[in-house]
């Protein structure tokens, strides 16, 4: 296992209750992976993980993207800047 | 170039001042203002928060896109954040080029990848108090 630390913004940082949180994850999870383990532990956020956008510090990652132990993964929920 | 975050009210006039130049014929503003009624529905205020370092990056990304893509002398982006109130600017654009159809399209094109791209997010208050956070939930592509 590793830990990682995760952020939350919007909406998703209301329905999980903190805005950052360590969480241990099995070693070589990618972002997918790391999706299914927060709809497990916070169901109430399956709707806005299949739509959210992640990043690893602080950079755009796609689904398949590898997590490292003390990455930092922003979950981002779809955009309404403007 | 200019990129910026700010809790602060956004100067737009001085925005146009920082595009002008000898060189280019055309200056497009566009600003992004909150507005009172979506349909029936009324908003007191709005709140807008940022992934300010992966936000700031994006909004670099669009400008440097855009200046590829069209002869741009100066762009200029600017977004509020915090607690807004109807009639307010939460966003603007400024763009200047040689001639307009390219300013207008430039800065067309700038907010339509803000739209999609930066991480920002609103907050609707209405006045009964309620609030919810706007996700526009894209549709799955054929």
């Amino acid at each position: 296992m590793i830990k990682i630390k995760m952020f939350f913004f919007a909406g998703a940082r209301e329905l999980v209750g903190q805005g950052c949180l360590e969480l241990e994850i099995p070693l070589s999870s990618n972002i997918a992976e790391l999706k299914k383990i927060l709809i497990t532990k916070h169901p109430k956020l399956e709707s806005l993980a299949n739509n959210a956008a992640f990043a690893v510090n602080e950079i755009f990652v796609t689904q398949d993207h590898i997590i490292l132990a003390e990455d930092s993964v922003a979950f981002l929920p779809p955009f309404s800047g403007g | 170039m200019k990129i910026q975050l700010t809790q602060k009210a956004i100067d737009h006039q001085k925005m146009v001042e920082n595009c002008r130049s000898k060189v280019t014929g055309a200056i497009v503003l566009f600003l992004g203002t909150v507005r009172e009624l979506t349909g029936n529905e009324k908003t007191l205020f709005l709140e807008y928060e940022a992934f300010a370092p992966l936000a700031e990056k994006s909004l670099q990304e669009i400008a440097l896109e855009s200046k590829k893509m069209w002869p741009i002398h100066q762009v200029e982006i600017i977004h509020k954040l915090g607690k807004l109130e109807p009639g307010e600017t939460s966003i603007a654009v400024c763009v200047s080029c040689p001639h307009r159809a390219e300013a207008f399209a430039a800065c067309e094109h700038i907010m339509n990848r803000i739209k999609k791209m930066v991480p920002i997010w609103k907050k609707e208050t209405n006045p009964e108090g309620g609030s919810n956070w706007v996700h526009p939930i894209s549709k799955p592509t054929s």
